[in-house]
């Protein structure tokens, strides 16, 4: 039928081998409760006999509305990879996108709150907040309770920086199909980085986001481990010697920075200056990471006159 | 042979039928998972203009006897549910929140470990910090937006004070239950999903109402430095709330800042 209605937003959630299906049923349970109800689902998950099903038994499972209760598809893809998932893209009917990472839930309002604020923005891309949730299962029960909750500030941080320290997460951010895809490169920045990490990066890299929402948590991350949920930087980019990736992502943290420099006081948590640094640690051959590593959210203008190797 | 009797009582106030939709499509889910022994019951009382629930063949949608605030209408529920219809238990659930397809299950499971209690849903995913023990599920207070409540309790309590128009009602009726020797339940695994969002829209009215309805917890629980505080407050120089007598022990109870009551866990 030439008139049938289309999803306006298409949200995309993976399921991989690892995933914890407690975790993804309640992901798709807080989608079911949007107040926004223009969205399809689409399920991506690697084909794995173990499953069992199951993903598609849990997608039955909630009233999602007209479109998800008709369109929804569940694909299998061999892997996590730009090659596979390309042509998933494409097989999309939204104009908007959402990739919800598998260890997210949102907030009622949060697809509605985004779709708003991309009609003003216009944008590309639309970023909103994240919160991130400690959870701990009871060895007996198997229930799992949040026992934590922590909401990061980006106020003074660039998108990159953002998604970096865990700030915003690819839950977070709608993508415009219309003005990414035509033009979109997808990079791996690394191996080592989740799809979803290089996802966003080449995002970022590419397209400037409103940032409206972007101290507004839409959604939850949720962490069964201490040591992510208190990890500001779990994006192995420090750790893994990378380098900032690519000089869009650096004229924007450049340019964040000058912003800074002009319009707000210095209230960074910059207890070492760059200089003092380099005293105190008379390396020869310092590269860029390892200054960004050590220095952790220090982002000087100096920084990017040494040498990277 | 009498089978035993859920009733699931729902206030509205001029919620949007997408919202109600929402509510009533999780509701029947949620109602698939139950044991097909127990007869379930769905009553509406609509506080504001009615609502599109009250046109739902299975629903019963009560005569509206006005905008009475939460707590009298919720009781209006419950006397229907227990004293006119013989039910055994009732939950009380806000229709702008929507049910996990396990909560009642859940819900009920509790009970059954946690016969002499009022037991509370899991608000998801913005959930209340308070504290609750990780292994018995007791708790400070039970927020109202899912209660369970079981019919001795109704009995032993007569609901909720209708002094409170709106807020506060269900903290206090979690303390005169803990008084009377019952337990309040957290039941983690009984997701009820309900969002914050446009809590802000008539900020100024809420307030107040907050305000009111803290004054009037203040003086019956006899937390006199707190109502020291509130009255301070100017929204409450137009309309102080009418008193009762303080016999109840506030301090007992109170672990955590007012208007929070408890420990927090962020």
């Amino acid at each position: 039928m030439q008139n049938e209605p289309l999803p306006i937003i298409t949200v995309f959630v993976p399921v991989t081998r690892n995933s914890n299906l407690e975790v993804l049923d309640l992901a798709l349970f807080s989608l079911s409760g949007q107040s926004f109800d223009k969205f399809e689902v689409l399920l991506l998950y690697e084909f794995n006999p173990w499953m069992n099903q199951e993903p598609h038994h849990i997608l039955r499972n909630y009233p999602f509305n007209e479109f998800t209760i008709s369109k929804s598809k569940s694909l299998h893809i061999p892997s996590f990879e730009w090659e596979s998932l390309a042509s998933v893209f494409e097989l999309a009917s939204g104009d908007f996108f959402l990739w919800m990472e598998e260890n997210s839930v949102f907030y009622t309002h949060a697809l509605e709150s985004l779709f708003k604020a991309r009609s003003r923005n216009q944008a590309a891309l639309t970023i909103a907040g994240t919160k991130k949730s400690l959870l701990k299962r009871d060895g007996v029960s198997k229930v799992f309770h949040a026992v934590s909750k922590r909401n990061l500030s980006t106020r003074s941080h660039t998108p990159y920086e953002a998604f970096v320290m865990k700030a915003i997460c690819t839950s977070s951010i709608l993508v415009d199909r219309n003005q990414v895809l035509p033009s979109f490169k997808w990079t791996c920045f690394s191996s080592a980085l989740s799809f979803n990490d290089n996802w966003v990066l080449s995002l970022l890299a590419q397209f400037k986001p409103d940032t409206e929402l972007f101290t507004i948590p839409l959604c939850e991350s949720l962490f069964f481990s201490i040591e992510q949920y208190e990890d500001e930087k779990t994006l192995p980019l420090f750790t893994q010697k990378m380098q900032i990736p690519c000089s869009e992502i650096q004229r924007l943290v450049l340019e964040n920075e000058q912003l800074r420099k002009v319009t707000a006081k210095r209230t960074v948590r910059w207890a070492l200056k760059l200089s003092d640094f380099l005293k105190s640690h008379p390396k020869t051959n310092w590269i860029l990471t390892n200054i960004y590593s050590s220095l952790h959210k220090i982002i000087s203008t100096h920084l990017f006159s040494f040498s990277t190797d | 042979m009498n089978s035993t009797i859920l009733t699931i009582g729902v206030l509205t106030f001029n919620n949007s039928q997408s919202e109600l939709s929402r509510w009533y499509r999780s509701l029947s889910l949620a109602l698939q998972q139950l044991d097909s022994t127990l007869q379930v019951r769905v009553l509406s009382l609509d506080n504001g203009e009615r609502s599109w629930l009250a046109e739902q063949p299975n629903i019963q949608s009560l005569k509206p006897i006005g905008n009475v605030g939460f707590a009298r209408g919720v009781n209006h529920l419950m006397e229907e549910a227990f004293v006119r219809q013989g039910s055994d238990y009732f939950i009380t659930c806000n229709p702008d929140g929507y049910f996990h397809p396990l909560c009642l299950k859940h819900l009920l499971a509790n009970h059954l470990k946690n016969p002499k209690a009022i037991i509370e849903a899991r608000i998801f995913p913005e959930e209340h910090p308070k504290t609750y023990d990780l292994k018995t599920g007791q708790t400070n207070w039970a927020v109202g937006c899912c209660l369970f409540i079981p019919k001795d309790i109704f009995v032993a309590t007569l609901g909720f004070d209708t002094n409170f128009f709106l807020y506060l009602e269900d903290v206090d009726f979690s303390w005169r239950c803990r008084d009377l020797g019952f337990q309040v339940i957290f039941s983690p695994s009984s997701f009820y999903g309900h969002g914050l969002h446009g809590r802000n829209e008539g900020a100024v009215s809420r307030r107040s109402q907050l305000m009111k309805a803290g004054a009037y917890f203040a003086k019956k629980w006899n937390l006199k430095k707190e109502l020291h505080k509130l009255e301070e407050n100017t929204l409450l120089e137009t309309e102080r709330p009418t008193v009762i007598s303080g016999k109840f022990n506030g301090r007992k109870y109170n672990e955590g800042e007012f208007f929070v009551f408890s420990k927090v866990r962020w």
